[in-house]
């Protein structure tokens, strides 16, 4: 029978390094997915994925069996990329407004550069213009998204990681499909 | 116009709804058009997500304990060694540089110093020979005039 999250911790503080293997097994694909999804850039994610389990090994001293794993692992996770965002804004600003000559956000800029969806697509053009539209929302929404999906917490879980009221991680989900909604035109 | 089933749709899409709840949502959602349009998007962005699988790059539990642990005693005093010996490089750069610049400004600054002194000396007995002009007889021109050569030939001789 699988040992759990919380056993394979504890097997770790005890010197089992074979169980941070299967707890890194467990959870590298949707850890890597929401990093990559969120980040944008490969280079950036495989730096933050080995990052995040750096700081988990720092910190499991901190963590308490009680926790839910994944939930501390997204939670640091989170963090990592915000620290990320913030010095990639502060560095992309600077040369923006040395390339472009005025102060457009970076997600206008990027925007773009991106086509515009047109209302009766095939499949693949459906499915580049729903990540095209994606990638237009602000890192905060979508986050709330990636976060939902790949790390499979609840809403409240969510809110917790992001010190959100549950209310606001579901409003910022909800307004963000509205725009999605409206980028993609209406499709039911 | 927000209907007020938005958040609920969410949650009702992800199971977190109590199944009490569910049935209402669906009554809801076959009635409005924008929340099924909405409910549409997510699905299909939840579609995407699931075969967007990229390959992780690979970590070993002992790489990760090895990157993750605190430096030793060597190690730290090695580091704290050799930034203590690219200070004291940069300083000893620093100052045979101001040494060099500083000893070069001296030489110079001696050297105008004695061209000034003599040009002031001249200046002055030019000086003295226009207000001896202004007040004196012819004789005490002539005599003043013949000093004046006197003390030109002096600083000739010493300037050259």
């Amino acid at each position: 029978m699988a040992l759990t999250d919380a056993e394979l911790v504890k097997a770790f503080k005890e010197g089992d390094a074979g169980a941070l293997d299967e707890l890194i097994s467990r959870y590298k694909g949707p850890l890597y997915a929401y990093l990559l999804k969120l980040a944008r850039d490969s280079n950036a994610a495989d730096d933050l994925f080995q990052e995040v389990f750096v700081k988990v090994i720092k910190k499991l001293g901190s963590y308490g069996e009680e926790d839910k794993f994944s939930a501390w692992l997204f939670t640091v996770a989170h963090h990592a990329i915000m620290d990320h965002f913030r010095a990639q804004t502060r560095r992309r600003e600077e040369s923006l407004y040395a390339a472009h000559g005025d102060s457009r956000a970076l997600a206008d800029t990027l925007a773009c550069d991106e086509p515009s969806p047109a209302a009766a697509l095939d499949a693949a053009e459906r499915a580049g213009a729903i990540e095209a539209a994606f990638e237009k929302l602000s890192p905060d929404q979508r986050e709330i998204f990636l976060l939902r999906h790949y790390s499979g917490l609840s809403f409240r879980e969510i809110a917790g990681i992001l010190k959100i009221p549950i209310g606001t991680a579901l409003a910022r989900m909800s307004r963000a499909l509205a725009k999605l909604r409206g980028e993609l035109g209406n499709i039911s | 116009m927000n209907c007020g089933y938005k958040e609920k749709i969410i949650l009702y899409f992800y199971g977190e709804l109590p199944e009490r709840s569910a049935a209402g949502i669906k009554r809801h959602i076959d009635a409005c058009a924008s929340c099924a349009g909405e409910l549409a998007v997510l699905k299909e962005l939840t579609a995407q997500f699931e075969i967007f699988k990229p390959e992780p790059p690979l970590l070993s539990a002992a790489g990760q304990a090895f990157a993750a642990r605190e430096p030793g005693f060597w190690e730290t005093a090695l580091a704290g060694f050799k930034a203590a010996a690219l200070a004291g490089a940069f300083t000893a750069a620093f100052l045979l540089a101001f040494r060099f610049m500083g000893a070069h400004k001296s030489a110079d600054a001696v050297w105008n110093n004695d061209i000034n002194s003599n040009l002031d000396s001249i200046e002055y007995g030019i000086y003295s020979l226009e207000d001896d002009m202004l007040y004196s007889p012819s004789a005490d021109f002539d005599y003043s005039c013949a000093g004046i050569e006197a003390q030109r030939q002096r600083i000739a001789e010493k300037t050259t």
